[in-house]
């Protein structure tokens, strides 16, 4: 069964940043073999929205985020890797194999 | 007029094929906006654009920026495009020239929602390789016209 990885991102605006880190994550994590699922809670709201199931059966939890998003405290019981909007549009394949080689250890 | 025709206009288009910072770009964009009666102040959405920037680039790759800025100058919201044929230096997100910028205006209010949610599904579709490329290539501003408005109309 393919490994699960989901996110959240959200940007001071929710115009640009959220969409182009979410989709940076989405192709990365895709590419890494895992099954991804990535909301934003960007201008047009909260989409992708991210079931309570969905983040307890993930293996991996990123939040990306310039914002306190809404319904944060779904993530409360679970670790979640915190990265910059910067670092997933630039290199999100390279933050999730850091996380993977952390995992390891 | 439909909301997507009070967001862009064919006025609303600028080719300046000299400009090759940032700095200068933003500047006609910011101009532009108060010569339209989109913006007040033109200062003000100038440092608004930088602060932006300063924050995290809006040159997210592929020759393309999104400069973009919410504050009290904005009048109503709109879109405005830039081109530069020879390239601007926008420190992108893949340290290439960025040779054309849609800027997004956003009032401080939160009011027409409506509006918002046209200018995050455009800032959607700029993701889509295909259409970033077409957006790059064309060549007159009819073009570029046909490409947004489509982009941005109400399904």
């Amino acid at each position: 069964m393919a490994k699960k990885l989901v996110g959240l991102c959200a940007c001071t605006m929710g115009l640009a940043h959220t969409f182009m880190a979410a989709q940076a994550l989405e192709e990365a994590a895709a590419l890494l073999g895992y099954e991804v699922k990535v909301e934003t809670q960007g201008a047009d709201g909260i989409q992708n929205e991210l079931s309570p199931a969905e983040i307890a059966e993930a293996d991996i939890i990123i939040h990306s985020i310039a914002v306190t998003p809404q319904d944060y405290e779904r993530f409360d019981d679970y670790e979640v890797y915190e990265v910059s909007l910067q670092e997933l549009i630039r290199d999100a394949k390279g933050v999730i194999k850091e996380i993977e080689e952390a995992e390891q250890e | 007029m439909n909301n997507a025709e009070k967001l862009f206009a064919p006025s609303h288009i600028i080719f300046n094929h000299e400009v090759e910072t940032k700095e200068e770009c933003l500047k006609e964009l910011s101009h532009q906006a108060q010569v339209l009666g989109i913006a007040s102040d033109k200062e003000k959405i100038l440092a608004g654009f930088f602060v932006r920037e300063e924050e995290c680039t809006t040159g997210f790759g592929g020759g393309l920026a999104i400069p973009h800025t919410k504050c009290e100058a904005v009048l109503h919201p709109g879109i405005l495009f830039f081109k530069s044929r020879k390239g601007m230096d926008w420190q992108a997100f893949d340290d290439q020239p960025v040779y054309a910028a849609i800027a997004l205006l956003v009032p401080a209010s939160n009011e027409g929602n409506l509006h918002l949610s046209l200018l995050s599904s455009l800032s959607r579709k700029l993701i889509n390789k295909e259409f970033k490329e077409k957006l790059l290539y064309a060549e007159n501003k009819e073009t570029v016209y046909e490409i947004i408005i489509d982009a941005i109309k109400e399904d």
